[in-house]
């Protein structure tokens, strides 16, 4: 491939992301937590993780995966809050109210980020640095004057994650030919998103130093010798600003885990959790109107040793209680019976219900998806969990509600 | 500090047709009056068919989750967040 220039098209594309999402949205709440360190934490116990520093607390050092007790001691008035899943799932909705109001074309990439696509209505006149500063004031006024944002734009989905990363917080940054050079001389190469500290040593190992070393590599260099692949091409593509990375994947798996606020190996406990793992999982799989053929069992103990099991069945299964049938059949194939500390389930293999194959003897499986169907009707009318299987009594605030990270 | 109460309470709202505001002006707790300076966050939650309102605010010192039980239409004082005793 022949050396290919910087793409010059004018930028079309605006990456927003909310800073310290879930801790901004808590001091946004309540107004005594700004100007103050708080984490957010998935558990206020010393092991919880953090989950998000505020913008004080991570002036301080604190960062994202730390444990609440690290937290403590480089700050031991640090405020640990819970989660608010609610909370934040409104902010979310209300900036992507506000984004729809400038483009047909949000591609959301997680509960606090979203990519703003404009060329359906890019016109010489589109001025993104003005519709950037009007987003941001839109966010303060509409959402929370707490609630800050930084804005990237750039000819492709990575450049515009990158620019958006430039002046954090509360950052508006463009990346277009004429600076691109400029920025690159600027940052590490694990500045860039996609490269941990083993692709930077792989880089390393190649003589690629420097995002702007990243940057010069010929095409043939990147893809025969140091990624040995057409990721190599798919880099050097990237790097000057073309799209590569604007395909949606299919969901290929519905999972749930939940590390246990107390472990335990009686087989009881573990049951009730399992099938709530299963009914939210269940849910999940039913309101995308598919069925599974797979199913996956892991379970972290509590020396830290972990044991999983998959298995393709062969039907195709819908109902919470068919779920949890297979995945305790799973279950009694450990080796061991020790104390757990984490559990996650999961199927795959999801197949739409109109390529069902009928059974030959009929097991009751249409009676069980009917039932089950019944019950996510009254659960959406009333609330989730009003109705559950017997086994899940006196559990209701056992695996809480989360937001995952990611899409 | 932050405490959970979750006990009902009696509010005073008002609502401005101008601007659209719609923000409770006072509360009596355990036979106090609170009266509200700023809403900080309104938001709605769903419990099955029903809509609960969120209300976030603040008399300066004291902040306050309020929620409205849209069926019931009764007001409960979720959890209240004293700086003091921080």
């Amino acid at each position: 491939m022949t050396n290919l220039p910087i793409n010059h098209n004018p930028p079309h594309l605006m990456h927003v992301d909310l800073n310290s999402c879930f801790a901004t949205v808590e001091q946004q709440a309540y107004p005594h937590l700004r100007e103050k360190p708080v984490v957010i934490a998935a558990y206020k116990t010393d092991r919880g993780c953090i989950l998000s520093p505020s913008i004080e607390a991570k002036k301080l050092g604190i960062k994202t995966g730390m444990r609440v007790f690290e937290a403590k001691q480089i700050c031991p008035s640090v405020i640990i809050r819970d989660t608010d899943p609610e909370l934040v799932r409104d902010v979310n909705s209300k900036f992507m109210k506000i984004f729809q109001d400038y483009s047909p074309k949000i591609i959301p990439k997680s509960i606090d980020e979203a990519i703003i696509d404009f060329s359906p209505i890019f016109t010489k006149t589109t001025n993104l640095i003005i519709i950037g500063k009007e987003i941001k004031n839109r966010i303060r006024k509409e959402i929370g004057e707490w609630i800050s944002c930084n804005v990237g734009i750039a000819t492709n989905r990575f450049l515009a994650k990158l620019a958006a990363s430039i002046h954090k917080p509360d950052g508006l940054d463009l990346i277009d030919y004429k600076n691109l050079k400029q920025v690159y001389s600027s940052i590490k190469l694990t500045d860039l998103n996609g490269i941990n500290t083993r692709f930077e040593l792989r880089l390393n190992v190649n003589g690629i130093n420097s995002p702007l070393d990243f940057f010069q590599a010929e095409e043939n260099f990147l893809r025969k010798i140091v990624f040995k692949s057409i990721i190599g091409h798919y880099w050097y593509l990237r790097l000057r600003g073309f799209e590569v990375d604007n395909f949606e994947s299919a969901r290929k798996s519905f999972g749930q885990d939940y590390a246990l606020a107390k472990k335990t190996k009686d087989l009881e406990e573990l049951k009730k959790i399992i099938m709530k793992l299963c009914e939210k999982m269940g849910r999940r799989l039913r309101q995308s109107n598919q069925f599974a053929s797979g199913i996956h069992l892991g379970i972290l103990y509590h020396d830290y040793s972990f044991w999983h099991k998959s298995k393709k069945i062969n039907k195709s299964i819908f109902s919470t209680k068919n779920l949890f049938e297979e995945i305790i059949k799973l279950f009694y194939l450990q080796p061991q019976i020790k104390t757990v500390s984490k559990i996650s389930v999961s199927c795959f293999s999801l197949n739409q219900n109109n390529n069902l194959q009928l059974a030959l003897i009929d097991l009751g499986e249409e009676k069980n998806n009917k039932i089950s169907s019944a019950l996510d009707k009254i659960n959406n009318r009333f609330g989730e969990f009003t109705m559950v299987p017997a086994t899940m009594m006196n559990m209701k605030d056992t695996v809480i509600d989360r937001i995952a990270f990611g899409r | 500090m932050n405490e959970t109460i979750n006990e009902k309470v009696s509010v005073i709202l008002i609502y401005n047709q101008e601007t659209g505001l719609v923000m409770p002006k006072k509360i009596r707790w355990r036979n106090r009056d609170y009266l509200i300076k700023s809403l900080a966050y309104y938001h709605r939650i769903r419990q099955g068919k029903n809509i609960i309102h969120i209300f976030n605010v603040t008399d300066g010192s004291l902040d306050f989750r309020l929620s409205l039980d849209s069926e019931s239409l009764h007001w409960t004082l979720e959890e209240i967040y004293d700086q003091s005793a921080d």
